[in-house]
């Protein structure tokens, strides 16, 4: 037996509206149905036109971010039976301009992540890219970035950051935890470069530790604790940067 | 309606920037009062910088017990014990100690230990509970032995006279008088 | 030291948290004496006395130094927080506070140590 969900959804198309307008559905579900097989059941057969992405289901490509109820959630992740006896609203990922419906232009967080260089750099003394080596990692060594590395680049802890909302320039909760991963790898070599935009009043210290980002990642990555790592390492570079003044 | 399809109806829409964000969500809301308690810190600093002044102008009078010159700075540590005061000095202490639970489950955050598991021979990561147990062991030791040493000085004399070992160390860090018993 | 290149914020965010833990471990203790101060056996002499320990006033200012820069360094970031942009201004007039009222502690300590040595 189903039971029924009265779902809201906050609707914009860019072509004929000025402003976004609430829309609402009614869907029956059972314990295994998720949101994104809801929002797939009212676009098939009830409102065509319903824009929103996804691809995975499965909580690894990191598309269907949306609001539910005020919180960034992956909409495959999310169950309705967990908001049996409520409604749920749904509104397009905070913080982000929205496209159409539950479409967001997530364009200055991909050039965030672009900028800060995710990826490992060899250290200058060794062999370069196309070289053959290998590079050896003991499990101590993975461990000290291994949380970090689980991130999907969804762009729920941007929706969570109140410093992101407030401040654009902010390079935010996502971007500044793979900084703190890449810098932590035992084969990168390219701390020196990322330093600079994490020792920015635009990188970690725009931060005000409110942790709801940790609070919403689907992951569990802990973008906050990234981030406060971050602090201490900007920390010890001004320090050092102090003393090397004459260089 | 027909679409031209060369051209872009890209019309993004930016939602607007409200200054009460905060008031939007209970854990918004819990972050803000957070950082409001610095309010009753600041005032609560305020309140010992008048009675450090108050201390420093009648210095003279304090080292000779000149009781004429004293009754500006008793009526000062009166102020601090009116019934007002001391309401207000409640609400700094439930606003500290709303800032002390709110500070050590973040304490962990900002430090990484790792431990190779005996058991298992698995690196992993120092869970943070340990070091939130040893700051809420420091916060207790210091409350109660603040307590037991501002309401109770004679007990510590007590305990430590009758080793002898402590007398002149005693009166080294209590200035040049030592304790008044 | 207000170099273009990289923020300042270290020299701030490290008194702040050095401020936050002494808020929290030892500042409670402090605020349960003074409310007990008129009426507990601590009389203006006995007060005195731990006042004019050049030790215990000096723990004392440090801790009260300590406490004003958490407090005034949470006011700056939460004036930015009800979205007012903070600028230098804000910025010189916050930890210019911070400065006067550390400095004043310093100043009496100084009063203090001074007429109690001499």
């Amino acid at each position: 037996m189903a039971d029924k969900m009265k779902i809201t959804v906050q609707r914009y198309r860019p072509e004929q509206d000025q402003q976004p307008w609430d829309q609402s559905f009614e869907v029956e579900y059972t314990r295994e149905t998720s949101l994104l097989e809801a929002l797939n059941q009212i676009k098939d057969t009830q409102e065509p036109t319903l824009s929103f992405r996804w691809s995975c289901r499965m909580a690894i490509c990191g598309s269907c971010g949306m609001m539910v109820n005020g919180v960034p959630k992956l909409a495959c992740k999310t169950f309705l039976r967990d908001y049996a006896g409520q409604e749920m609203r749904i509104e397009p990922l905070a913080n982000f301009p929205v496209e159409r419906d539950l479409v967001v232009d997530l364009s200055d967080f991909i050039e965030k992540l672009e900028r800060i260089k995710p990826y490992i750099i060899p250290k200058k003394d060794e062999p370069q890219p196309g070289e053959q080596r290998e590079y050896i990692q003991t499990p101590a060594q993975l461990e000290k970035y291994r949380q970090f590395s689980m991130c999907i680049n969804c762009g729920i802890c941007y929706a969570a950051c109140p410093q992101y909302k407030i401040n654009k320039e902010f390079l935010g909760p996502a971007a500044l935890t793979l900084i703190y991963r890449y810098n932590e790898d035992s084969r990168d070599g390219g701390k020196e470069e990322r330093m600079k935009l994490v020792n920015q009043d635009t990188g970690v210290w725009s931060c005000s530790f409110v942790g709801y980002c940790s609070e919403c990642c689907p992951k569990g990555v802990d973008p906050a604790s990234a981030i406060q790592l971050g602090k201490v390492e900007s920390a010890k570079d001004y320090l050092i940067s102090m003393f090397k003044k004459g260089e | 309606m027909t679409m031209d399809l060369d051209k872009s109806t890209r019309k993004p829409f930016v939602r607007p920037v409200e200054a009460s964000w905060w008031t939007k969500k209970g854990f918004y809301l819990a972050y803000m009062l957070r950082e409001g308690t610095c309010l009753l810190v600041l005032a609560f600093v305020l309140e010992m910088l008048g009675l450090y002044i108050m201390t420093a102008l009648h210095i003279t009078d304090i080292q000779h017990m000149n009781q004429a010159g004293l009754e500006s700075l008793q009526s000062y540590i009166k102020f601090l014990g009116h019934p007002v005061m001391i309401a207000f000095n409640v609400l700094v202490l439930i606003a500290v100690l709303y800032h002390a639970f709110t500070w050590f489950p973040l304490m962990p955050k900002a430090t990484r230990v790792i431990i190779k598991d005996r058991k298992s021979g698995l690196y992993k990561l120092l869970e943070g509970k340990y070091l939130v147990a040893l700051l809420v062991l420091a916060f207790v030791a210091t409350t109660a032995a603040g307590i037991i040493f501002f309401y109770y000085p004679q007990l510590i004399a007590k305990l430590l006279t009758p080793l002898g070992l402590f007398e002149d160390a005693l009166k080294g860090l209590f200035g040049s008088k030592g304790l008044p018993f | 030291m207000f170099r273009k290149d990289r923020s300042d914020e270290p020299i701030y965010w490290g008194l702040f948290g050095a401020g936050g833990m002494v808020v929290a471990i030892v500042l409670p203790a402090i605020i349960i004496a003074t409310m007990g101060l008129n009426h507990s056996v601590l009389d203006t002499a006995m007060f005195a006395n731990v006042i004019l320990s050049p030790v215990f006033s000096l723990a004392f200012i440090g801790i009260m130094i300590l406490c004003t820069w958490h407090a005034l360094h949470r006011i700056y970031h939460t004036l930015h927080d009800l979205t007012i942009h903070v600028g230098t201004l804000h910025h010189l007039l916050i930890y210019g506070l911070a400065l006067l009222i550390s400095l004043a502690f310093i100043g009496c300590y100084l009063i203090i140590l001074f007429k109690n040595l001499f």
